[in-house]
């Protein structure tokens, strides 16, 4: 099963989407901040990796700087749940290859179908 | 036409009345010369007058009295004269008398007869009254006296006197009879003068009137003139001495030159005096305006803004203390030296330079980072334009007014945080609302998977109107529209009834809940349901953060000064730094155990303003590891607590 990492501080949203990717089919793995998904990251790269913008300690878009930095043969996709505040100030993701933008509120389905386009499902 | 009319003159230092005022001008100007020009013509003339008149009447007196005394000597003398030879001549023979008469006075006896000064006459007078003119005198013009002899006068010789019939001349006759005749008389009369003049006095007096003048004339200078002089001087050394400047009695001297010196003085006095009035009437200007600098600078030194104002040249002519507060490092004597000579900052001072030529700066174009306390960069921001006279329109320079924008700023900064925040905390629960309703809307989702979505949007439905009631509250209290309700409130009561209702909604927890509230507490008047607000949600916090099986103690005591209520939690307790912005808006610890817990940081920042409302303070003590104590403390001096009230 691929193996998906959520860095999301709000356990709420942690634990929905947590079932509705095990329910699709992926392995879900939980960082509550960009410090922790980088650790996680470092020891075993995910299938792929959702991650939010505001988080304590590091967030978002540090966290996505330093996997660039840190990992520049990267090949799993990066999906980053924002608000559109955010998306609109969203140069510095120019630099980073394969990365999505996800507005907020955003549908499971949406979600769902993106990373199933990027991460299939093996039958 | 002397209206007086008031007017205050270019100064403006003094009102007086202007008619008036330059009369008393002119007046002091010609006044003293003319004065003194006047009485010396008219005393000058009676002071000689006198002198002249009693010298001119001594010396007549002197002249009298001699002529006097030396026409007595000359009568006794012509008295024995007169009797010697009245008697030689009547015992002479009657041929003798007779040749004598013939003789026509050319007789040796005769010719001294007739030399002498005062003969007027001798003649021979028969019983019949009939007269023989034998000698006349040089004394033409008198006259011979046709008074007769009486009988006894006849027969014996004698003299007798008398005037002439106009009474101007004395004479004195002698007379007798003629022996060998024997009925003639003979008569001799002289001249008897009251007063006689010796020959050459006149010569004598026109030599001494003009000593005797000159001698009274000195004296008359040395009384009238050296004696006051004197007296001046004597006046003078004592003033000089730095005695009164007084005038000098001359009620008995009545000396002109010191009466001038006494108008002197007086004139002298009374322009002293007058600049004495217009030096006190300037000293209480003086006074008033140093009042009114000193007030104007204190003015301009208790705002908070600073001040300066720069000349046509640029240099600093004024500044009040705010002023180089805003200019740290800067030397404290500014005054009288341009910007960039004592500016420490080059750009600012190249800002002002530029913005002198260019007629001001206009407030907000010009912020400066000024100063640093501790996290915050301080900021300042100047605006500069011309100020010109009121009267006149000149320039007097740049006004230069400089303000701390910090605060601001940052409120400016704090409220547009204030907004994303809002926005973004809202947007997390209708984020989880939003997926968990989604995934409620799959068919072949598990029982419990269904129940636990609906428990989580039922909370975060909850969580969102807890946000937006404390929002709300915080918004109200933070634009002041907030309507306090106060009202008086047994503290106790109060307290044990909060206690009550958290009881009831806890009632689950494996907490220990110790509560400490006497039942003597003074009452306080306060907002109940503001205040429950707040203590709630120090309670909730306290249950929330707390460790399974811990404690959270509710207590209240009454000081001397205050009441205080706290809240004390066994708690994992709060790190300095977070203590540090617990009470900011939208405030959570980085901590993860503690983000785990719902929140949204703005709790204990509502939980402070309604503390603050009530004029109470609200603070924190914690250890980690151990737990926390929050305490709101009412001040007794304040109107929110009422003593003795139970």
């Amino acid at each position: 099963m691929p193996m998906i990492l959520i860095a999301e501080d709000e356990l709420h949203i942690f634990r929905v989407l947590r079932i509705s990717l095990e329910r699709a089919g992926y392995e879900v793995e939980h960082a509550l901040n960009g410090e922790e998904a980088l650790e996680f990251i470092r020891n075993s790269p995910p299938d792929a990796l959702i991650t939010d913008i505001a988080m304590p300690k590091m967030d978002g878009q540090e966290l996505c700087m330093r996997i660039t930095e840190e990992l520049p043969e990267r090949t799993f996709p990066i999906i980053v749940a924002t608000s559109k505040a955010d998306i609109e100030h969203r140069e510095w993701s120019r630099v980073i290859p394969s990365l999505t933008f996800l507005e907020k509120p955003a549908s499971l389905r949406a979600l769902i179908a993106l990373l199933a386009d990027q991460v299939p499902v093996d039958e | 036409m002397n209206k007086a009319s008031a007017t205050i003159d270019d100064n403006g230092l003094s009102v007086s009345n202007s008619a008036s005022d330059e009369r008393r001008k002119g007046d002091r100007r010609q006044w003293p010369t003319r004065r003194l020009r006047h009485r010396r013509r008219r005393i000058q003339i009676p002071a000689f007058l006198p002198l002249l008149l009693i010298a001119a009447l001594s010396l007549t007196l002197l002249l009298v009295v001699y002529s006097w005394q030396s026409a007595k000597t000359i009568n006794a003398e012509t008295q024995l004269y007169g009797e010697s030879i009245t008697k030689a001549l009547a015992n002479v023979s009657n041929e003798a008398l007779t040749d004598l008469i013939a003789e026509q006075g050319q007789s040796p006896m005769l010719q001294n007869l007739k030399q002498h000064p005062h003969f007027l006459y001798f003649l021979v007078e028969s019983k019949f009254g009939e007269r023989q003119l034998v000698l006349e005198g040089h004394q033409s013009g008198i006259g011979i006296p046709s008074l007769p002899l009486s009988a006894s006068q006849r027969v014996s010789q004698g003299n007798r006197a008398f005037t002439t019939l106009k009474k101007t001349v004395g004479i004195v006759e002698f007379y007798a009879p003629i022996k060998t005749s024997g009925s003639h008389v003979l008569r001799i009369g002289f001249l008897k003068p009251t007063f006689y003049w010796q020959p050459g006095a006149q010569y004598y007096f026109l030599i001494s009137l003009p000593l005797v003048l000159l001698t009274f004339a000195a004296f008359s200078s040395i009384f009238s003139t050296y004696l006051p002089m004197h007296r001046l001087g004597q006046h003078f050394s004592s003033m000089n001495e730095g005695k009164e400047f007084e005038t000098i009695d001359n009620s008995q001297t009545k000396s002109p030159l010191i009466d001038d010196f006494n108008a002197l003085i007086a004139n002298a006095k009374n322009i002293v005096r007058e600049i004495e009035v217009k030096q006190d009437a300037l000293e209480i200007d003086r006074k008033v305006l140093y009042f009114d600098k000193l007030r104007t600078e204190a003015v301009l030194d208790a705002l908070p803004l600073g001040v300066a104002v720069l000349d046509v040249a640029g240099s600093v002519t004024y500044c009040n203390k705010q002023f180089l507060h805003f200019f740290p490092g800067a030397s404290p004597n500014i005054v009288g030296k341009s910007f960039s000579e004592w500016s420490p900052s080059l750009a600012v001072a190249a800002y002002v330079q530029s913005g002198r030529k260019s007629g001001g700066v206009k407030p907000g174009e010009l912020q400066y980072e000024y100063a640093q306390r501790g996290n915050h960069t301080k900021v300042a921001s100047v605006s500069m334009q011309t100020v010109q006279a009121a009267d006149s329109g000149n320039s007097l320079g740049e006004l230069m007014i400089i303000q701390d924008v910090t605060s601001t700023l940052h409120n400016k900064r704090m409220s547009e945080e204030f907004a994303i925040k809002a926005a973004h905390e809202l947007k997390t629960p209708l984020h989880v609302v939003k997926m968990y309703s989604e995934m409620l809307m799959e068919d072949d989702l598990e029982p419990d998977v269904r129940v636990e979505s609906l428990n989580t949007i039922y909370d975060e439905v909850d969580r969102m109107a807890d946000l937006v009631n404390n929002l709300l509250n915080i918004a109200k209290i933070e634009m002041g529209n907030i309507t306090i309700d106060k009202t008086r409130v047994k503290t106790s009561e109060f307290l044990n009834d909060i206690y009550d209702s958290m009881i009831r909604s806890a009632n689950n927890s494996t907490l220990t809940v110790v509560k400490d509230i006497p039942e003597s507490l003074s009452t306080i008047v306060v907002d109940k349901d503001l205040l429950r607000i707040s203590i709630n949600n120090l309670l909730s916090n306290a249950i929330k953060y707390n460790r399974e099986g811990g404690e959270v103690r509710f207590a209240a005591e009454e000081t001397d000064d205050a009441i205080l209520i706290s809240i004390s939690d066994s708690g994992p307790g709060i790190s300095e730094e977070d203590q540090r912005h617990i009470f900011d808006k939208f405030y959570r610890s980085e901590d993860a155990e503690i983000r785990k817990k719902s929140g949204h940081g703005l709790g204990l920042t509502l939980t402070r303003n309604i503390v603050q409302l009530h004029h109470g303070s609200l603070t924190v003590e914690s250890t980690l590891g151990e737990g926390s104590r929050f305490t709101i403390a009412f001040n007794k001096k304040s109107n929110i607590v009422e003593r003795g009230r139970v």
